[in-house]
């Protein structure tokens, strides 16, 4: 450091008081961080539906574990049975506009003593978001059923999937997970194999300021009630760019607004039928006699990767629901195409099941109108499987003894 | 802050004390709230997620 040049003003004010300073940073961050505790306990998202492709990682916008929570505190008391959604777009209600979310529907019929809340995101796992919203909330809600859907063999880290990883690590740096053994060395494999030391440092440091500090947190709250700083692509324009995320509507597209021959266009139909051609293929071997059996290793990573993805006390509170793909494209698979992907469903029903969680498929007896495009629903199709939810979680809380009154 | 100064240092110098603890502690303030915001920044990515269902 040289010294000011002579004539020149000093570098700072007489009246400045350096520790006086270093106490206003330390009293600043700890009143920021009450704040943000104080205000994510309760919801600041009035009405809450879903978190919508504006107030997702898609826009930028990174719900916390604490925000999360807050919103189930504000909708369900604790002597009703709490529902949390998990699981990836279909079951966020891609395709359905607000007012016509399958969550809507599944509230309805579930009734009062019942309290959906969809925590479900755009190409999460069902061990994403909302899993860990049910972990964290296990002993403030008792009664608690999670719902969440994903495919047979489908990927099942049991700490999540980027972009929304963030949760898990958030729920574990505050110690609001349990000590779960096959989780932890799943955990133990991926930071050994799969992060530099750098990168888990950064986790790390992140998490643990944060947990501290709470600056995601205060910043949610300040970007959904007051002004938004983040580009992104879904307000790319000034002055809209920095409204706050409160202020922006629901957007999604309404399939129905459609035509059934635009949602299925030609050029669409031959790429979605190859996926759905290769959707079990590669876990199946058949016979002499045509018959399938599912590959030894892929049962064995898949009867690991269920077995982890929960801890077990919350396993028989979760009921997973496999989605079926779109019945314009199981029609015209082969006999035989359509044999092996039976395989797979009942093969991967039966695993949960095995692990002591409910399963079920759904979408196989649904009509190709019910479906907007491949896997997501329509309105309609919403509609039918938030009957088949809702059969499933009361037979579930039947079980559980939720249908008895809490003390 | 030239004028600032000159301002304060006509103030009798208790006041001038005073004065210079309470804003340099709302300076303080200032730069913890700045502080949370770089963090927060600085733990987004630096392009939004994009969402393709396979």
């Amino acid at each position: 450091m040289s010294d000011p040049l002579p004539g020149s003003p000093p570098l700072r004010s007489p009246f400045f008081r350096p520790l006086t300073f270093a106490v206003g940073i330390a009293l600043g961050l700890a009143v920021c961080s009450l704040v943000a505790r104080r205000v994510s306990h309760e919801s600041y998202h009035p009405g809450f539906t879903r978190f919508h492709l504006r107030i997702s990682p898609e826009a930028q916008y990174y719900p916390t574990l604490d925000e999360m929570r807050g919103i189930v505190r504000s909708m369900c008391r604790t002597d009703q049975t709490l529902v949390i959604v998990g699981g990836n777009s279909i079951f966020n209600g891609v395709g359905q506009p607000d007012g016509k979310v399958w969550t809507g529907a599944l509230q309805s019929n579930l009734g009062d003593n019942f309290v959906v809340v969809n925590l479900a995101f755009r190409g999460a796992l069902c061990t994403d978001g909302g899993a860990v919203v049910a972990e964290a909330l296990r002993t403030e809600y008792p009664h608690l059923i999670y719902v969440a859907n994903t495919s047979p063999f489908g990927s099942l880290a049991p700490f999540g999937t980027e972009p929304y990883r963030y949760v898990f690590w958030e729920a574990r740096s505050r110690g609001v997970l349990e000590d779960f053994k096959p989780r932890d060395e799943a955990l133990a494999t991926f930071a050994r194999t799969q992060q530099t030391m750098g990168e888990r440092f950064d986790i790390w440091s992140r998490a643990t300021l944060d947990r501290f500090l709470r600056f995601r947190d205060i910043w949610n709250y300040i970007g959904f009630n007051y002004f938004f700083t983040i580009p992104n692509p879904t307000t790319p324009h000034l002055p809209e760019a920095t409204w706050a995320r409160g202020r922006l509507p629901d957007i999604e597209a309404d399939f129905d607004a459609f035509p059934f021959e635009n949602r299925f266009r030609p050029e669409i139909r031959t790429a979605e039928l190859k996926i759905v051609r290769g959707f079990s293929w590669s876990f199946y071997d058949a016979d002499a006699n045509g018959d399938w059996h599912v590959k030894a290793k892929a049962l064995a990573d898949y009867d690991g990767a269920v077995e982890a993805a929960f801890p077990d006390d919350l396993k028989p509170r979760t009921l997973i629901m496999l989605s079926r793909n779109c019945r314009l494209y199981l029609d015209q698979l082969t006999p035989s195409e359509l044999a092996r992907d039976d395989n797979a469903y009942r093969d991967c029903e039966a695993l949960w099941q095995k692990h002591g969680y409910s399963c079920a498929e759904y979408g196989r007896d649904y009509s190709a109108t019910d479906f907007g495009d491949r896997t997501h629903l329509t309105a309609e199709g919403g509609v039918k499987l938030a009957a088949d939810v809702a059969n499933r979680v009361q037979t579930l809380a039947a079980k559980l003894g939720y249908t008895t009154p809490q003390p | 802050m030239k004028l600032l100064d000159d301002y304060l240092s006509r103030l009798p110098a208790r006041t001038q004390k005073a004065a210079g603890h309470v804003g340099s502690l709302v300076l303080g303030f200032i730069m913890a709230f700045l502080l949370t915001y770089v963090l927060y920044r600085i733990g987004l990515p630096s392009k939004p997620f994009i969402y393709v269902a396979f």
